[in-house]
């Protein structure tokens, strides 16, 4: 369960909601512009919100009235956005290789083994990011988010820079390895095919939650 | 768009040069810088000729003579500058009694001068063979004459090997002074104009080193041979030699030569 | 040929070089991955010798280490003597007159690495140490060259702080620009150009084999 209270200002955008999710699969559903991807990455932790409760099965991971809030790396989250924003000097293995640092190096191998061919990126591990397609770019970036098991995996717009099949494979990929992994994945996006995944799914529109009763999440004020 | 503010502006950017009379262009080497502006003033104020100054060391506006600086007259710290020019065939001293030696129109006084609060055994020449005096500031003596004059002090003393390892150099006399004025060096070999300005007499006290340690500094002035203006060099010269402005060189640290 | 000037200049711009980069990486991070109003004002302060004559800036060095100051008074009880004059004296003179010249071109390239990688690095548990050492310095590179570059040859070329700073002293402060400068005032052309022409053949070479370098290997990513 993660549940948050957020108030927020990023540029001129003015975002207050207060909410949590508890499925498996969240869709944050609504225009571009809404402010999806800004309560992402404060969930993330890539921002700092003015005032903001963020809570993760218990474990508080932004509590501004403390003066906390974890690093993105330590808050057993991760995000995968749009374009896969793999390290360009390193390779397919390297890049997933990145978040995986606690683990001795036979238990690093195993699990690298395990997230590539999860991804079916084994064939192409040996490659820097600008020898991979589209696809496969985004399947590695799927890995990297994966590889240090994350309660949660924030996905913003993850198909958006893909076609429709391409696309579909990735989607179809996500839904295996959250269950798989046993993740909770929420999954920011305006494209209506890929909302179909949810189990759940929240509407945002001009920085407020809209459905409140389906999802559990509320607006404050 | 031209306005017709802008036309006057432009008229008189364009026009004001030709308008005020092309003022005299003085080479002054840098002791001068203390004393020379006042004497400047009142000779604009006898003559009516505008007079500017450009201080630089000796050696630097040698340089910029021989490749076509625009001065009118050069007032060296020394005489082997001024001469080099003459031999070159770019200065004279025409008019004087001899055309082809630098005029001298003051002799320098090399002091020793060291900060009030320097905690150094009182200013003498047997300061120079103390232990205290760790660092000891001079201009360079390849080319700032009072630089020269400091290692000629010094070897008549027979102190320059002893000292030689506790010498910095300065670029020209008024360095040295900052050396020395900056406590960085205990003491240094200066010039008395400098040491007669307002800073160094208030944060300092110096010693005036005997004139038979060290040949005569003989400031020459020369006449740029390319000048358009040779009477207002002249008039110059005239007032720099007249008996008001010797005194007034006596008073910031130079001795009059006439 | 002041062979001795020569190895002394090279000594002293390596040593600034060295110690510039270990303060202008962190100090570039801080400026490009930091937070706050006051980070203008720092990247504006290590901006700031650029402005200043390097005479003057020598000389404000000059009062500041020297005795009559409290911070130059501990100096001299720590070393035994004022840092004017000595080689030590002169570092510190270089590291803070080629500063800009090694924040520079680190923050322009700090900064032109993509945020989104910065986003991942920070997502996957990289710290600031880890952040830029894996992800700033090898995107950043020719940067990181350039600041190593400029630094050297800036430090090398450096003569009003040594000038001011120096004092002149064969061995400790009398580096190759002075000499040069000596050999200039002194009517000695034909010297001056020989040094002058080591000066510069020995920057070409550097430049040269530097910048071939990073060009034969190719590696360095164009979108960084």
């Amino acid at each position: 369960m993660l549940s948050f209270s957020l108030n927020a200002h990023r540029g001129a955008f003015h975002l207050q909601v207060e909410g949590a999710f508890a499925a498996d699969w969240t869709v944050v559903f609504g225009p571009s512009g809404a402010g999806k991807s800004t309560l992402l990455r404060l969930l993330a932790g890539l921002d700092n919100p003015r005032h903001a409760s963020i809570v993760l099965d218990g474990r508080a991971l932004t509590d501004s009235a403390a003066r906390l809030c974890l690093p993105p790396g330590h808050r057993q989250t991760s995000l995968v956005s749009q374009q896969p924003a793999l390290f360009p000097h390193l390779t397919a293995l390297a890049n997933v290789a990145y978040g995986l640092r606690s683990l001795d190096r036979a238990a690093r191998a195993r699990r690298l083994d395990e997230v590539l061919q999860l991804v079916g990126a084994t064939g192409f591990a040996g490659r820097r990011p600008q020898e991979l397609s589209g696809g496969q770019a985004q399947r590695v970036a799927l890995a990297r988010a994966l590889v240090a098991q994350p309660r949660v995996l924030f996905a913003d717009e993850p198909t958006g820079s893909l076609d429709t099949l391409t696309g579909e494979m990735v989607m179809d990929l996500l839904v295996g390895m959250a269950r798989e992994e046993g993740t909770t994945v929420v999954l920011v996006t305006h494209d209506a095919r890929v909302a179909a995944y949810a189990e759940r799914e929240v509407m945002v529109r001009d920085g407020r939650v809209l459905n409140p009763a389906s999802s559990q999440v509320e607006v404050a004020q | 768009m031209p306005s017709p503010i802008a036309a006057a502006l432009f008229a008189f950017l364009a026009l004001a040069p030709l308008a005020a009379q092309t003022p005299l262009r003085v080479a002054a080497a840098a002791d001068l810088e203390p004393v020379l502006p006042p004497i400047l003033v009142q000779f604009e104020k006898n003559t009516g000729i505008h007079a500017e100054a450009t201080y630089q060391s000796s050696a630097t506006l040698t340089t910029q003579i021989e490749n076509g600086a625009p001065f009118d007259v050069f007032l060296s710290a020394d005489l082997g500058f001024p001469k080099r020019l003459i031999d070159a065939g770019l200065a004279d001293a025409a008019g004087s009694a001899d055309s082809t030696t630098p005029i001298t129109y003051a002799r320098g006084t090399l002091v020793l001068w060291a900060r009030k609060d320097s905690h150094l055994p009182s200013l003498s020449l047997d300061l120079l063979r103390s232990p205290a005096l760790k660092r000891l500031a001079i201009a360079n003596p390849d080319r700032a004459p009072y630089g020269r004059a400091a290692v000629a002090t010094l070897q008549k003393l027979k102190l320059y090997d002893a000292l030689q390892p506790r010498l910095v150099t300065a670029e020209n006399i008024a360095q040295a002074a900052q050396f020395a004025d900056s406590a960085n060096a205990d003491a240094g070999l200066i010039s008395l104009t400098s040491a007669l300005t307002p800073q160094l007499s208030v944060d300092g006290s110096y010693f005036v080193i005997p004139r038979d340690l060290y040949p005569p500094i003989e400031q020459g002035a020369v006449i740029v041979s390319s000048t358009g203006q040779r009477a207002a060099v002249h008039k110059l010269l005239d007032f720099l030699l007249s008996p008001a402005v010797q005194a007034e060189f006596a008073s910031s640290g130079l001795t009059p030569v006439k | 040929m002041d062979w001795q000037a020569f190895a002394l200049s090279l000594r002293l711009a390596a040593v600034t070089t060295a110690i510039l980069l270990a303060i202008a990486v962190p100090l570039a991070a801080l400026i490009v991955l930091g937070r706050g109003r006051w980070l203008a004002a720092v990247e504006a302060l290590a901006t700031l010798p650029m402005v200043l004559p390097p005479t003057v800036l020598g000389f404000f060095l000059l009062v500041l280490l020297g005795p009559r100051t409290a911070f130059g008074r501990g100096i001299v009880a720590l070393l035994g003597h004022p840092l004017a004059f000595s080689f030590d004296g002169l570092v510190v003179g270089s590291v803070i007159y080629s500063l800009p010249f090694a924040v520079q071109p680190l923050v322009a390239g700090f900064a032109s690495v993509d945020t989104a990688l910065v986003d991942a690095a920070r997502l996957l548990g990289a710290g600031p140490v880890r952040l830029v050492s894996t992800i700033l310095i090898p995107l950043a590179r020719r940067s990181l060259l350039a600041a190593v570059v400029m630094s050297f040859l800036h430090t090398i070329g450096e003569f009003g702080v040594v000038l001011m700073l120096g004092g002149d002293i064969p061995g400790a402060t009398r580096t190759l620009s002075i000499v040069l400068y000596d050999q200039v005032e002194g009517f000695n052309y034909a010297a001056a150009g020989h040094t002058a022409l080591l000066l510069l053949g020995l920057s070409i070479f550097a430049l040269a084999l530097i910048y071939s370098r990073t060009r034969s290997h190719g590696v360095a990513p164009r979108d960084a």
